[in-house]
């Protein structure tokens, strides 16, 4: 019985091999500007999706897997800053900055229930070389960041096989 | 990895550790198959995790289990890597499986569907004729007209596929379904598109699996049916609850064709924009569609459209490259 179940299940499959169904992978997005009214730093966003960002810091999140509301997200603060520095890193001399974790949005994009976590890095944006993602890759399957200068539309696509954006110097 | 998913991969693996015997493997070989088979399905993916650790506790000591076994084990992860378009490893997979002189029945038939996929049509007329002795008879039939109707004999292949299902009645479900599919694959290249929606059991369309969903579409779209690809679509947006990116393209053209303004469009820009980020190399139809139909741009409909006939020529996908050709010139 078992036997013919298997049979019966490859050859099913085998009729919908083709062209097959979309992989699970997931995508975020880090966004970096320059800042118009402090020229010395620049601005950066990460928008992920809700639960990539309960994977990655389910302290953050209540028990529907929703993002804690703000009274309950400030007693968050220092793990969400040690989660956001450990994933997140710019060249040493540029170090980053993580907004206050009340600061952090709920928002729709692409049909998915999004956050956006906001932070300025301390320097100016002509002078980052480089832009590392770690930590996250073996934690979300399949995952890639894109990483855009929004001010000149420069882009980089990070992943488990490239972690790090060297921009020329 | 769920709970129920958790418990059921914790069982297996504690029974193999207690019995510590081949019979004890075997079961994970079902077991494995099984999360082979389940995680095809869009909300399941998660499975193909479970089932690649399985691989990999398995896989140092498969020479030393019976032939049956072993056979089991390379034939379901021949199952997941042909899903994962990996033909090539697919198929070394399936060699060791015949290698073992076992299983030659969904050997054959994996061999012929990796090889239509690469319109190989040699190739898919040799592992079907392979199939005789392994196979009942309509198994075979059902697997030739297949190749032939690829082949351009549409019309005799569709008319004998037809007089085989219906003297066939008594099938599995499983060669029944698949030989459904196929009838609607031709009715729908013949242009007989009431019959391939009967084919596909349009009336029970939410019960369907995702690929006869999105034929199910292409008729609709096709016939000037596209408010019913809207009515079946439900209400944008779906937070969290999108149709996958090849319906969701169809939707999106559907939403085009009628002229409306729900926020189809706008949600599969969004994706599309994403996923030409992402530029990764499998479902690139789903994109090539969207620059083809929904937001035609020939240049990148042809780039995406190549893209995706270097994984898969399936009729579908030669249209779909001509279109894209035709809207590049």
């Amino acid at each position: 019985m078992k036997q013919a179940f298997l049979y019966s299940g490859l050859i099913i499959s085998l009729l919908f091999a083709w062209p097959s169904q979309a992989h699970k992978f997931s995508t975020s997005w880090v966004q970096m500007s320059s800042g118009a009214d402090h020229p010395a730093e620049f601005d950066w966003s990460w928008l992920l999706a809700e639960h990539d960002l309960a994977v990655l810091a389910p302290f953050m999140m209540d028990n529907t897997g929703r993002l804690l509301d703000a009274d309950a997200l400030l007693a968050q603060q220092v793990p969400f800053n040690n989660v956001i520095n450990d994933m997140l890193q710019f060249n040493v001399d540029c170090p980053l900055e993580v907004l206050p974790v009340v600061h952090v949005v709920r928002e729709v994009y692409a049909g998915q229930q999004s956050v956006r976590i906001y932070g300025h890095a301390g320097c100016p944006l002509a002078s980052l070389q480089q832009v590392r993602v770690a930590q996250l890759f073996d934690k979300l399957k399949d995952h890639k960041v894109i990483v855009e200068l929004t001010d000149t539309a420069e882009r980089s696509v990070l992943s488990q096989s490239k972690t790090q954006w060297q921009l020329a110097e | 990895m769920s709970k129920s998913t958790y418990w059921r991969f914790a069982i297996g693996v504690m029974f193999s550790v207690v019995c510590g015997s081949a019979a004890a493997t075997a079961v994970k070989a079902e077991h494995y198959a099984e999360l082979v088979i389940q995680g095809k399905q869009a909300a399941q993916h998660q499975l193909h995790e479970d089932a690649e650790i399985l691989w990999q506790l398995v896989a140092p000591r498969l020479a030393s289990l019976p032939a049956i076994e072993q056979a089991q084990w390379w034939l379901a992860q021949a199952d997941l890597l042909q899903f994962e378009h990996r033909f090539a490893e697919a198929l070394t997979a399936l060699e060791q499986v015949l290698a073992l002189q076992q299983l030659h029945e969904p050997v054959y038939l994996m061999q012929a569907r990796i090889a239509l996929t690469r319109d190989d049509l040699a190739r898919a007329t040799q592992a079907c004729r392979a199939l005789t002795g392994y196979s009942q008879i309509d198994v075979v039939a059902t697997c030739l007209l297949e190749v032939k109707g690829r082949a351009g004999q549409l019309e005799s292949s569709y008319t004998r596929l037809q007089q085989l299902h219906w003297r066939n009645s008594n099938s599995t479900e499983a060669l029944q379904q698949w030989r459904l599919q196929i009838l609607a694959e031709q009715a729908h290249l013949l242009g007989r598109y009431s019959e391939a929606l009967e084919w596909l059991d349009y009336p029970n369309y939410f019960q369907q699996p995702e690929v006869m969903q999105r034929q199910m579409l292409d008729i609709l779209l096709q016939t000037g049916r596209a408010a019913e690809v809207l009515a079946l679509s439900g209400v944008c947006p779906k937070v969290d609850a999108l149709p996958s990116d090849s319906l969701l393209v169809r939707v999106a053209y559907a939403e085009a064709q009628l002229g409306e303004q729900q926020c189809w469009r706008e949600v599969t820009a969004q994706r599309m924009h994403l996923r030409e980020l992402r530029a990764d190399a499998l479902h690139t139809a789903d994109i090539a569609y969207y620059f083809s139909y929904v937001a035609p741009d020939g240049e990148k409909a042809r780039y995406w459209a190549k893209q995706n006939m270097a994984v898969a020529q399936e009729p579908f996908d030669k249209q779909l490259l001509a279109a894209a050709q035709e809207l590049a010139l």
